[in-house]
């Protein structure tokens, strides 16, 4: 009966559905922007592990309980110590190009800065003495890519004598510039830690590098590599260590920047929110008590033939309840529509940003179900009018 | 919950069983109904007895103002009476008496819109169809809402309607598209789909040229076998053709600071229409005939 009350009053029923996609589309929009945008950029800053980082500033001296107790922290994914930065560079020689030196990074299985260039299996591979990872720039400068095969040298000064350590390197894998954007070297911890050795003046016997005895101590890092399995853990982390004594460097500038434009969105959609939908509310409650007053005398008559006041608000509401389902189907498709539009109008322009505007399926049902509570809640405002109509009044012409 | 003792001593009454007096036929008992208006010098309206049988047709009669709404609102279960010595409602076919003072009393609005939904019908003076539903979704309505209401019976029932009151041509049209006369038609059809006990009909013919309106009260007579049939008019003529047992609501003063007293008694004297004042009397000539 309230579908064909509904179609009856097909001019109302359609100014209702229209007035409230009026106010779906433009609020769909702005939330469609803050999860275009916000989205993507977050998505980027999870997807560059480089982001999840936590790395100390300066030097010090980590023994391997550090590691062993750091590694266990709940918000830690992984963790690989490094050697001192002064020493962990090799010169890399390949044929026909000019030789440089690379910075070397330790690496270790589950590398989170390969994750995303390697295969699962490949990321788990122990990388062997000598086998390497090399950044684009590596492998632009001196014409690598993976499988081949180049010339590893370590110097240092013995008075006033160079001394050379070489070994064989293969390439396993070439890391995009986004993800390291300098000229890096990964190698194992064995590898960055025998160069710092050779580097020190010890031997390196694996390598048949000449030099002093080495004793068996415990070996000491001076610097790390910790990564957050996601990026409201790096503040978490990087206040663990700090309370261990340890200062570090996070991209926490980067992770705020995304987290205060989320918040600015997040607070200009809430308040567009509060005072459109508190419009819309308004405008939506007060078409209802019209529609009541309006419908009085047929109301009346529903009364009078036994209907109870319950079910002919649930007669009104689901009428209410159908605007805001049609209401909602036509914005979302208007919406779509614009969203398309925008984002192949900015997409090319804004670069970083694929999506200027979108909103996942989920939001957009929860935005349809919502609008549905919202219409079916306005109506309810007619309830006080409804009340007091009288089965009576029903009888004659008031 | 009134605390008047009146009340105490009605509600001792009700609990016995009704009078086994009353017939079997008997579906609607009034005694002492009482109805008061403020306002002016005030209003009270008093039903002493008053039965209406299975298949009954009864007029109420009386001047405008002078309470036939009131009392057809009561009726209705639409009006809660100011107290009550009885009044209580048996549908047909049914051994349970309903004690309608004691709903109105306790509130159970529910079991009114179920008695109504059921057991009533009613025709308005304007038909009071629904704008937003065809002739036919108007007329099926009340079946549709009598629960267990047998779908068979309703299409039968349909058919027998629509046929009599020649309105069958004017299923599919909504009732902004038909005639005075067609709509009152259909609210005929609407009253008495469902079966009900007892039919109600205000003022049904006030607003049809005379040819129409005597052709719809013939109709009403006609399809109102079972079903009890209650109309209020201000039309004495329609009604006094020996097929309404006729009621008539009398007002007087109630005398000094008094409120005007009206009392519905059957009317005894049957005299030919033109024997009565015709028309619409005003409420002070009918007091003043009634006084002297």
């Amino acid at each position: 009966m309230a579908l064909k009350r509904y179609r009856h009053d097909w001019l109302y029923s359609f100014c209702s559905v229209f007035s409230m996609i009026a106010f779906m589309v433009p609020m769909l929009t702005v939330l469609g922007i803050k999860d275009g945008i916000v989205g993507t950029l977050t998505r980027r800053l999870l997807e560059n592990p480089r982001n999840r980082e936590i790395s100390p500033i300066g030097t010090r001296a980590f023994r391997p309980e550090f590691f062993e107790a750091l590694i266990t922290h709940p918000d830690a994914e992984f963790l690989v110590p490094e050697t001192r930065e002064i020493s962990a560079t090799m010169n890399l020689i390949a044929e026909g190009y000019p030789s440089f030196d690379g910075d070397l990074y330790s690496s270790a299985p589950g590398d989170p800065l390969l994750s995303e260039t390697l295969d699962p299996q490949a990321l788990s591979h122990q990388l062997a003495l000598g086998e390497i990872y090399v950044s684009q720039g590596v492998a632009e400068k001196l014409g690598l890519s993976e499988g081949s095969e180049l010339t590893g040298r370590v110097g240092r000064r013995q008075g006033a004598r160079n001394e050379y350590g070489r070994l064989p390197l293969k390439v396993m894998g070439v890391i995009p510039r986004h993800i390291t954007p300098k000229y890096n070297v990964f190698c194992s911890l064995d590898l960055a830690r025998m160069t710092e050795d050779f580097r020190s003046g010890y031997a390196v016997p694996e390598l048949g590098w000449k030099g002093k005895e080495k004793g068996s101590e415990i070996p000491v890092y001076s610097r790390f590599r910790l990564y957050s399995r996601d990026l409201d853990g790096v503040e978490r982390l990087r206040l663990h260590l700090l309370g261990l004594g340890v200062d570090t460097l996070t991209q926490a500038a980067q992770i705020k920047l995304v987290k205060d434009l989320d918040h600015s969105f997040t607070v200009v959609f809430l308040a567009l929110f509060v005072v459109v939908g508190g419009g819309a509310f308004a405008s939506a409650a007060s078409g209802s008590i019209d529609q009541v007053v309006k419908m009085r005398r047929s109301l009346a008559v529903l009364a009078l033939l036994g209907i109870s006041k319950l079910r002919l608000l649930v007669f009104t509401m689901s009428q209410a309840a159908l605007t805001g389902f049609l209401a909602a189907l036509g914005a979302e498709a208007l919406f779509l529509a614009l969203a398309k539009t925008l984002n192949s109008y900015f997409g090319g322009s804004m670069g970083a940003v694929e999506e200027v505007c979108s909103l996942s399926a989920f939001k957009l049902v929860a935005a349809a179900a919502i609008i549905v509570v919202f219409m079916t809640a306005a109506s309810g405002c007619a309830y006080t009018s409804l009340a007091d109509i009288e089965p009576s009044e029903g009888m004659r012409d008031v | 919950m009134d605390p008047s003792p009146q009340k105490t001593k009605n509600g001792a009454k009700e609990a016995s069983p009704p009078d086994p007096d009353v017939s079997d036929d008997v579906i609607l008992n009034c005694a002492d109904l009482v109805k008061t208006r403020k306002g002016g010098v005030g209003y009270r309206l008093l039903v002493e007895s008053m039965t209406i049988g299975r298949g009954e047709h009864l007029a109420l009669i009386g001047d405008s103002g002078s309470g036939k709404s009131t009392l057809l609102d009561m009726i209705a279960m639409v009006l809660k009476p100011d107290s009550a010595g009885d009044f209580s409602f048996r549908p047909i076919g049914h051994a349970k008496w309903h004690d309608l003072w004691k709903i109105w009393r306790k509130g159970a609005y529910g079991i009114f819109e179920a008695l109504r939904r059921s057991e009533l019908g009613y025709i308005m003076q304007t038909g009071g169809l629904l704008p937003f539903l065809n002739v036919a979704d108007n007329i099926t309505l009340p079946a549709d809402l009598k629960p267990g209401f047998p779908k068979a019976e309703k299409r039968e029932r349909f058919k027998a309607l629509t046929a009599t009151l020649g309105i069958s041509h004017l299923l599919g049209k909504l009732p902004s598209a038909i005639s005075v006369g067609e709509r009152q038609r259909c609210a005929i059809a609407r009253a008495l789909i469902h079966a009900p006990s007892l039919v109600l009909a205000d003022e049904p013919t006030a607003s049809l040229d005379p040819p129409t309106a005597d052709r719809v009260f013939e109709l009403l007579l006609d399809l109102c076998r079972d079903s009890a049939l209650v109309v209020s008019t201000h039309e004495q003529n329609r009604v006094l053709t020996g097929r309404f047992k006729v009621w008539r609501i009398d007002c007087r003063p109630g005398g000094e600071g008094q409120p005007i007293e009206a009392r519905v008694a059957p009317l005894k004297d049957r005299a030919p229409a033109a024997a009565l004042p015709a028309g619409r009397v005003s409420l002070a000539k009918s007091l003043s005939d009634s006084v002297h």
